[in-house]
């Protein structure tokens, strides 16, 4: 495994060297040329479905890292002054932290359960149990695969939105590359215009709004959704709202912003979408996020189509407050 | 030959393990540490008197494996580094730990725009070099360069030369 340059092992290292170095090349010229369904993606794909049962782990040592932080910050306080009255503050602590937990994550199911209801969605709850190990792709892994009816091409949305596509699907797991990543991109409308373009992620962790028409009025407060166009992502769900639009549409320096209504680093639960209804697409307004709320003022409110009442009973109605048309 | 070769396989699946597991709960900002390049680089950089090269085709390898990126692309690089760490520190280095650090911390720097190089060239990042060079290569130089710098120490107290082992060259 080691070789000396200084002796004869010299020319055999240079050898193994160079041969594993042409073995480098090929690879990721095979890996450039070849498909999805290549055998080294494969391989790739292998390696993950074993790994994801293990990259669960993480997220018990992230919380093992917070609690030591927390030990070492309780450490440096003064032991007189606390002693029996720290005890019972850590006793409390923990009950609150652990009831904040349940609230917390009663929160988010309910949240992915009105989701679900409100765009009728058919799909499978999933636990995200892993992310990317590299800075070059925003990837999520999750508990559930082919065995659960996933497949690769299906949409995953949080509790506020669309928030990627299965890539790989193995049985036990699979992995989800976010909207974030610079290599995704979704077919896109802006609800209130009608404007299409295909909604792109960057390094930068914002998405943007591109191949917009140059005479398309697009305005801050927007929301955007998935057209479907192209069939890769399930028609009708929201992606985000605009946050901003930069330069000028006639000499094509516009960048449209979107804000996405989710972050990949609190996900924690999400569903795989199977299906949704056609009827069913309508944005409530507290399923838009603070960007939307906090940005373009009454544009935002009145660009979005809401449902007031807040059921899924009233998903086929759609409220306007100029009055205008309803849904699509 | 197994047990002479055991502090590095022991600290190889070491290395990997924490790509795998402990990585991703370490992004700061843009960065995510590359353990495997840097344990690697720090490795060849402490072992001096060997040239490293399976090694670290194999933990650049793993990396490509558990990660989304080309396969091949880390492997390749991760061996570069470290065959310039080695001939660097073998043919400028004094007995200080300057020269190998500093090609350490050059090499990890070339390979990261490298990779950014290849990931661009390959679509698997769908963005111009000058932005993933600046959003990702510098930030992951940085946090690898740190990671190295971490891992150096631990490496030179595993691989210091036992009295019996001073003059023994070998092919492993």
């Amino acid at each position: 495994m080691q070789l000396n340059f200084q002796d004869t092992g010299h020319r055999i290292a240079r050898i193994i060297a160079s041969a594993l170095a042409v073995l480098g090349v090929v690879m990721i010229a095979v890996y450039a040329i070849e498909g999805p369904d290549g055998p080294l993606h494969r391989l790739q794909q292998g390696v993950h479905s074993i790994m994801a049962p293990v990259e669960g782990v993480g997220a018990g040592i992230g919380a093992a890292t917070d609690a030591a932080e927390d030990a070492v910050a309780d450490a440096t306080v003064d032991e007189g002054t606390l002693s029996a009255l720290r005890e019972r503050n850590a006793e409390l602590t923990q009950l609150l932290t652990q009831a904040e937990e349940y609230r917390l994550e009663s929160e988010r199911l309910r949240g992915l359960l009105d989701l679900k209801d409100i765009y009728k969605l058919e799909g499978v709850s999933a636990r995200v149990i892993g992310r990317s190990t590299d800075a070059w792709n925003q990837t999520v892994t999750l508990d559930v695969g082919t065995d659960d009816g996933v497949s690769k091409g299906l949409t995953v949305m949080g509790a506020a939105g669309v928030i990627g596509q299965v890539t790989e699907a193995s049985p036990a797991s699979c992995v989800v590359r976010l909207l974030t990543d610079p290599a995704s991109g979704v077919a896109a409308q802006v609800q209130s215009s009608r404007v299409e373009g295909i909604v792109r992620g960057s390094l930068t962790g914002a998405l943007h709004l591109e191949n917009v028409d140059a005479d398309a009025v697009v305005n801050q407060g927007d929301v955007v959704l998935t057209s479907g166009l192209g069939g890769s992502f399930t028609k009708g769900l929201l992606i985000g709202t605009v946050v901003r639009v930069e330069g000028n549409a006639n000499d094509g320096t516009r960048m449209i912003v979107v804000a996405p209504n989710e972050q990949a680093g609190s996900l924690e639960e999400v569903i795989v979408v199977f299906s949704a209804s056609e009827s069913a697409r309508i944005i409530r307004k507290d399923m838009l996020g603070d960007g939307a709320a906090s940005s373009g003022g009454s544009d935002a409110s009145s660009d979005a189509r809401v449902d007031e009442g807040g059921d899924a009973g009233g998903a086929d109605e759609v409220a306007s407050p100029e009055g205008g048309e309803g849904a699509s | 030959m197994i047990a002479r070769f055991a502090p590095t396989i022991a600290l190889s699946v070491v290395a990997i393990a924490l790509q795998a597991i402990v990585a991703p709960y370490l992004t700061i900002g843009y960065a995510t540490p590359n353990i495997t390049l840097a344990f690697a680089v720090a490795y060849t950089a402490a072992s001096r008197r060997t040239s490293v090269c399976i090694m670290p085709f194999l933990v650049g390898l793993a990396y490509d494996l558990i990660g989304s990126g080309p396969v091949g692309a880390m492997a390749l690089l991760t061996l570069a580094s470290c065959v310039a760490v080695s001939f660097i520190s073998a043919r400028f280095g004094n007995d200080t730990a300057f020269i190998p650090l500093a090609s350490a911390c050059i090499a990890i720097l070339i390979a990261n725009i490298l990779y950014a190089v290849i990931c661009v060239t390959c679509g698997s990042a769908d963005v111009g070099l000058g932005e993933a060079v600046l959003y990702r290569s510098l930030p992951a130089w940085l946090y690898d360069t740190v990671v190295a710098l971490v891992f150096y120490p631990l490496c030179r107290f595993i691989l210091q030369p036992k009295p019996d082992e001073m003059d023994v060259t070998s092919i492993g």
